[in-house]
C-alpha cells in the first residue's frame, strides 16, 4: 500500500499547521506586535542618542528576531494533543515528515515576523545603508530556518511537559547563538566592506547540520511523546 | 605563591571538589540506606 | 565504597602531583604569578569538554542500544560537566580580572562557549527534572544531548569570527615553544582532574543505580496487595511533581 511520499507528507503538515495558524492567528496577531513592542522600548532604554541607536539598530533587530521569534516556533498550533499525535502514528506519518513540515511552517511564519520587523527596525532605528544589502534577505532566510528548525527541535523535546512554556526558551537562547553571530557579523563585514564569506558559511553549517540532527531524531522525539 | 588571587582561585577549585565528594558520598550513603531499609 | 574509595584516594595523590608540577613550572614574563592560575583553568575547561563528549557519545549509545547503563552515565556525566563548567568559569574571571582588568572578555571565544555550555547543560538537568517517565526522560534527554554538543564548537568558531579585543593573548606562546616543565605542570593536572571526574562519575553513577532500584521497589510494593488480581494505585507516580 503505497502513501504520500515522504515529500508529500511534509507538505500536507505544513499546510495543516499554516491553515490552524490562520484560523487562530496567533503569530500575526500576537508574536508580531510582540517583537514590534520590542523594538521600540528597547531605544527607550537606551536614550536619546540618535548616533547610538542607529549603530545598535541591526543587531537589536536580530536580537529582537531570535528571543521573540522563538515564540513563532513554539506557538499553539505547533504543539499538538496527545490525541492528535497518536492518530499521527496510526496513519503511519513518517515523523522525519513531520518534522520538515513543521519547521517549514514555522520558516513561513518566520518570514512573514521578519518581514514586517525590518522595515520597522529601518523606521524605528536609522540604521546607515549599507552596501550589498541583498545578502541582508539571504541571511534573513538562513537565520529563518535556522530558527524554525531549533525551536521545532525544543518543541519536540519538552512536548506535553508542564514547564515547556519556560523549558523551550530556556533551550533554544543558548543554541542559537551562532545564528546570532552569523547574522550580525555578515551586517557588520558588509558595513566595514571585508568578505562576508565566513559568517555566511557559519550559517549554512547550523542550518545543514540542524536539518541533519532534526531527521535523524525525529523518530525517538515521537516515541517519547507518548 | 603570596599571590591572593593564586590562592583564592585554587580554594576556589579543590574547595568545591571537595565539597562535592562529600555530597555525593553523602547521598550514596542515604540511597543505600533507603535501598536495604 | 571500595571502588569510590580507591578512586578517590588515587585522585588525592594525583593532585598532589599535579600541584608539585604547577610550583614547580617557571612563570610566564607578562603575567607572574597569574600564570599558575591556567594549571586549574585549563584542566576544569577540558574535563568539561570531556563530560559533555562522553554524555554524547552515552546519548547515541541510549538511542541505540537502549541499555539504561548509558542514560545513567549520560546524565552523571553532564551534572559532573556542568560541576567543571562552573569552576572554569569562575577561575577564567579571577584570571582575568588582575591580568586583562576585567572580568568578561567579550572577544574571548573559549569562555563564551564555556558559558553557553553552562546554559545548556543546565537546561539539560532542568527537562530531566519535569519527566517522571525513565524511558521518556532518556530519550528526550539524549537528543538534547546530541544538539547540544553540536551546536558548542559552532558557536566557538561564531564567536571567533567577532572581532576580538585581545589577538594573541593564548595559553601557548605563539613566539616559542611551549616549555616542557609548564607542558608538564599542565598534563599533569589535567590526568589529575581527569581522575576526580571518574571519582566523581563512579559515585554518581551509584547513585543513580541507586535510584532505579528504589523506584523498582516501591513499584513492586505495590503489585503485592490481593495477587495480581488487583494492582494498587501507584500513587508515587501520580504524586504532582
Amino acid at each position: 500500500m503505497t502513501g504520500p511520499s515522504f515529500w508529500g507528507q511534509a507538505r500536507e503538515i505544513g499546510l495543516k499547521d499554516l491553515r490552524v495558524e490562520g484560523r487562530s492567528g496567533e503569530v500575526l496577531n500576537i508574536t508580531i506586535p510582540f517583537g514590534a513592542v520590542a523594538l521600540l522600548l528597547i531605544p527607550l532604554a537606551i536614550g536619546i542618542d540618535r548616533p547610538l541607536i542607529a549603530a545598535v539598530g541591526p543587531g537589536m533587530f536580530w536580537v529582537v528576531t531570535l528571543l521573540f521569534g522563538m515564540l513563532v516556533t513554539f506557538r499553539h498550533s505547533a504543539t499538538e494533543t496527545v490525541a492528535n499525535r497518536e492518530m499521527m502514528v496510526l496513519l503511519g506519518m513518517d515523523p522525519a515528515a513531520q518534522f520538515v513540515g513543521r519547521v517549514a511552517a514555522s520558516f513561513l511564519l518566520l518570514l512573514a515576523f521578519e518581514g514586517v520587523l525590518a522595515p520597522l527596525t529601518i523606521v524605528l532605528y536609522n540604521p546607515d545603508p549599507v552596501s550589498g544589502w541583498p545578502v541582508l534577505i539571504v541571511v534573513l532566510l538562513l537565520m529563518a530556518i535556522g530558527l524554525a528548525l531549533i525551536g521545532t527541535l525544543a518543541s519536540g523535546i519538552t512536548s506535553g511537559l508542564r514547564s515547556r512554556n519556560t523549558l523551550a526558551p530556556l533551550l533554544v537562547a543558548p543554541l542559537s547563538l551562532p545564528l546570532l553571530v552569523g547574522a550580525s557579523q555578515t551586517h557588520e563585514a558588509l558595513a566595514q566592506e571585508s568578505s562576508i564569506l565566513t559568517p555566511i558559511l557559519l550559517l549554512v553549517a547550523v542550518v545543514l547540520g540542524l536539518a541533519v540532527v532534526g531527521v535523524l531524531t525525529a523518530r525517538f522525539l515521537e516515541e517519547a511523546s507518548r | 605563591m603570596s599571590n591572593g588571587w593564586v590562592v583564592f582561585a585554587y580554594v576556589i577549585v579543590y574547595g568545591f571538589m571537595i565539597g562535592y565528594a562529600g555530597f555525593l558520598t553523602m547521598r550514596l550513603r542515604s540511597v543505600r540506606r533507603r535501598v536495604e531499609g | 565504597m571500595n571502588r569510590h574509595r580507591i578512586l578517590g584516594l588515587s585522585a588525592l595523590v594525583v593532585i598532589a602531583i599535579g600541584l608539585y608540577f604547577g610550583s614547580q613550572a617557571p612563570l610566564d614574563g607578562l603575567q607572574g604569578e597569574y600564570t599558575r592560575i591556567m594549571y586549574v583553568h585549563v584542566p576544569s575547561a577540558w574535563l568539561a569538554y570531556l563530560s559533555f563528549l562522553v554524555t554524547l557519545v552515552a546519548s547515541i549509545l541510549w538511542l541505540t542500544k537502549r541499555r539504561l547503563v548509558f542514560d545513567r552515565v549520560a546524565e552523571s556525566s553532564v551534572s559532573i560537566g556542568v560541576f567543571f563548567t562552573a569552576l572554569a568559569l569562575m577561575t577564567g574571571m579571577i584570571w582575568g580580572y588582575p591580568v586583562w582588568g576585567t572580568f568578561w572578555d567579550w572577544g574571548d571565544a573559549r569562555m563564551m562557549t564555556t558559558a553557553l555550555m553552562f546554559f545548556v547543560y543546565v537546561g539539560y538537568l532542568a527537562l530531566r527534572r519535569s519527566i517522571p517517565d525513565p524511558a521518556m526522560r532518556a530519550t528526550r534527554s539524549a537528543v538534547l544531548g546530541i544538539v547540544a554538543f553540536f551546536l558548542v564548537p559552532l558557536s566557538y568558531m561564531s564567536v571567533l569570527i567577532v572581532r576580538t579585543l585581545h589577538q594573541g593573548i593564548t595559553v601557548a606562546r605563539p613566539d616559542s615553544p611551549i616549555d616542557g616543565e609548564i607542558l608538564l605542570a599542565l598534563l599533569s593536572n589535567v590526568g589529575a582532574f581527569t581522575v576526580v571526574y571518574l571519582t566523581f562519575m563512579s559515585l554518581k553513577t551509584a547513585i543513580a543505580r541507586g535510584e532505579e532500584e528504589l523506584e523498582e521497589q516501591s513499584a513492586a510494593v505495590d503489585a503485592t496487595p490481593a495477587g495480581a488480581a488487583i494492582t494498587a494505585p501507584n500513587l508515587e507516580k501520580v504524586r504532582d511533581v
